[in-house]
């Protein structure tokens, strides 16, 4: 019993949003989302970034399946890139009072 | 159910297909040949007829080999020098020098370098290709793929990544008859049934151990992946730096650049080792010696789970007057140092025993055996009266691949240990069994595509797999001389345990190959 193809995305500029999105938009989510934890939480900065072995792969994973679940990959690459650059915003401002990067 | 929930159900069964097919192949072979990298000690025992030494560590001269260094023009006063002690399976003390000086030029990164634990001479162990590394080692480079040049462990942390991402969608597709589906048993109602249940059954019971290996697994292979954007975003593209604030052991400090008169090492790390008491290996950090700012770390490595299940201890010293920096001891260490540990005695399964280890090792064989029920389902689902000619050649053909390849590790492996034993100790011995492995596993992935027919290619496997392996302890005999009864009487259970394995499971494949009848003609034919 395979799925029922009716379910499935047709488009083939679809397949390539979700799948991408899954992929490397997982990925650098997964990553900002890590840094900025790591950046505003001054006193445990190491600390968040090795724990990041155990957390980034099940956050990955997660940010891998929200695009299949989603109707519309494109929609999901939007929020992706949203986030991504309001971490990077949120990383570039927390690194001038975080002691480590701040010299 | 409503059309959302229907909806929802079908692309989460699709992405589970579609992330499992592609990935199951490779997935079966990291978890088959994994399942046997489990037993390092038993099968290097057995290839290279070691016995159980007693005498564990050798007293290692610490400052014999900072004067050797500094002698030989590396550039020691600046920089970390990692000294790993001998312990079991690694018969050499292992110096790890950052930044070589050759030739008045520093070269970038670490050099590894083997010391000679009686003699002290260099070891030139990474090029070597004349002393045998052995099949144990072999078959820990296949687990990663390490036979593939450059991507191979890249791409085995990819397949563990999609493997975690299957695992998730399989539970969410599966979660709702969980329960009910999981005391399924229906051996009379067809195969696709039987594989059915077996898939949803044992990868539910083996799915805190998968969750474990896939992720410990991702981190071994694309560790690199979680460095990149930290080492551009948070430290300008400096790498060192990064690990300085991660895992400050390995990480560096600025030299003073004041030249000081440094303390023997030795009697140091002979202090520490009292204190610790019993450990399984020790590592030294020594880091800008015969600078003023120079220290050491000593990091032992103790297997006592009943102590500690990390058990690292960790002391630093200050080397111009020998006085205490820090101290770590087992019951009390350091969270960031203890992470990367726990990954290692997780996925290394080196807690708990021999008991854990065969536990593991059954895990694994679970492992790949829902791998491949998982792809009988997929060839089962499209094998339909209703299929053109050219469909049906097409799941006929794929089939074939996934048999050939997957059941053809089973007597390959058998196979290198027989190969352990009857190539004599030439140069390049490792690359004519390697050779011999690969060619071997052609040749049946070939009669796979010529028969087309999942009953007659497992059969093949068993067979020459049971003949391969009731050969082991046979030729082991033969050309050592340590047969299983001798083995017991002189006490080496290692060998012997890998005999008696061989002999039984040779044994069983057998007898499985002569019981095993044709039933159903029509099964994937």
């Amino acid at each position: 019993m395979p799925a029922n193809k009716k379910y499935l995305t047709t488009s083939k500029w679809q397949r390539f949003a979700k799948v991408s999105a899954a992929i490397l938009g997982g990925y650098l989510v997964t990553m900002m989302l890590h840094m900025v934890l790591a950046v505003w939480i001054t006193n445990a900065t190491g600390a968040i970034l090795v724990s990041s072995i155990f957390s980034a792969f099940i956050l990955w994973v997660f940010f891998m399946i929200v695009p299949f679940w989603a109707k519309n990959g494109w929609k999901v690459w939007a929020w992706y890139i949203l986030i991504i650059i309001i971490c990077y915003a949120l990383i570039q401002y927390g690194k001038s009072f975080n002691p480590i990067f701040a010299k | 159910m409503k059309e959302e929930t229907k909806r929802n159900y079908n692309v989460f069964f699709n992405i589970h297909t579609v992330s499992g097919i592609v990935i199951s192949v490779v997935l079966y072979i990291v978890f088959f040949a994994g399942a046997f990298t489990i037993f390092e000690e038993p099968i290097n025992d057995w290839e290279f007829e070691k016995e159980t030494t007693t005498e564990k560590h050798f007293k290692t001269d610490y400052d014999r080999i900072l004067t050797k260094l500094i002698e030989d023009g590396y550039h020691v006063s600046s920089n970390t020098v990692r000294i790993n002690e001998v312990h079991d399976t690694k018969p050499y003390i292992r110096v790890l020098v950052l930044g070589e000086k050759v030739h008045d030029t520093i070269k970038k990164g670490w050099a590894s370098l083997k010391f000679n634990p009686i003699t002290y001479e260099y070891i030139n162990a990474e090029n070597d290709t004349v002393t045998s590394k052995g099949i144990w080692y072999f078959i820990y480079r296949l687990h990663f793929l390490g036979q593939i040049p450059r991507i191979g462990l890249y791409l085995s942390g990819l397949v563990s990544l999609f493997f975690l991402f299957a695992i998730v969608t399989g539970i969410v597709v599966h979660w709702k008859k969980i329960v009910s589906n999981f005391f399924n048993f229906r051996p009379w109602a067809g195969f696709k049934a039987i594989w059915t249940d077996a898939h949803t059954v044992l990868g539910v019971i083996g799915i805190p151990f998968q969750f474990v290996y896939a992720i410990t697994g991702a981190f071994y292979g694309l560790s690199v992946l979680l460095m990149i954007p930290s080492v551009f975003l948070l430290f300008d593209g400096n790498q060192q730096e990064l690990l300085n604030t991660i895992s400050p052991e390995n990480g560096t400090f600025k030299s003073v650049e004041k030249p000081e008169k440094m303390i023997s090492i030795n009697p140091l790390v002979y202090k520490t080792k009292s204190e610790i008491g019993t450990y399984e290996y020790l590592r030294a950090f020594i880091k800008n010696y015969g600078d003023k700012s120079a220290n050491l770390q000593i990091t032992a490595t103790v297997n006592d789970s009943k102590r500690d299940f990390v058990g690292t201890a960790s002391y630093s010293y200050k080397l111009s007057d020998g006085s205490l920096l820090s101290k770590d001891t087992i019951e009390n260490n350091e969270y960031n140092s203890s992470l990367t540990m726990v990954f290692a005695r997780l996925h290394f399964v080196t807690f708990g025993g021999n008991i854990v280890k065969i536990i593991y090792f059954l895990l694994a064989l679970i492992t790949c055996f829902v791998i491949i029920t998982g792809v009988l389902i997929w060839l089962k689902a499209r094998d339909k009266k209703t299929n053109s000619k050219k469909q049906k050649r097409f799941v006929r053909r794929v089939g074939a691949w996934y048999m050939g390849i997957c059941l053809g590790i089973f007597p390959a492996i058998a196979l290198l240990f027989v190969l352990a034993k009857t190539v004599p100790s030439i140069p390049n011995k490792d690359r004519l069994i390697s050779t011999v492995f690969f060619s071997f596993w052609a040749i049946f992935i070939i009669y796979s595509l010529v028969v087309k027919n999942t009953f007659k290619i497992n059969k093949m496997a068993l067979i020459t797999a049971g003949v391969f392996g009731i050969a082991i302890p046979i030729v082991n005999g033969i050309t050592t001389q340590n047969w299983l009864w001798l083995s017991f009487k002189n006490g080496y259970y290692n060998m012997m345990v890998v005999d008696i394995f061989w002999f039984f499971t040779g044994a069983l494949s057998l007898i499985i190959a002569i019981k095993l009848k044709q039933k159903s003609p029509k099964l994937i034919t």
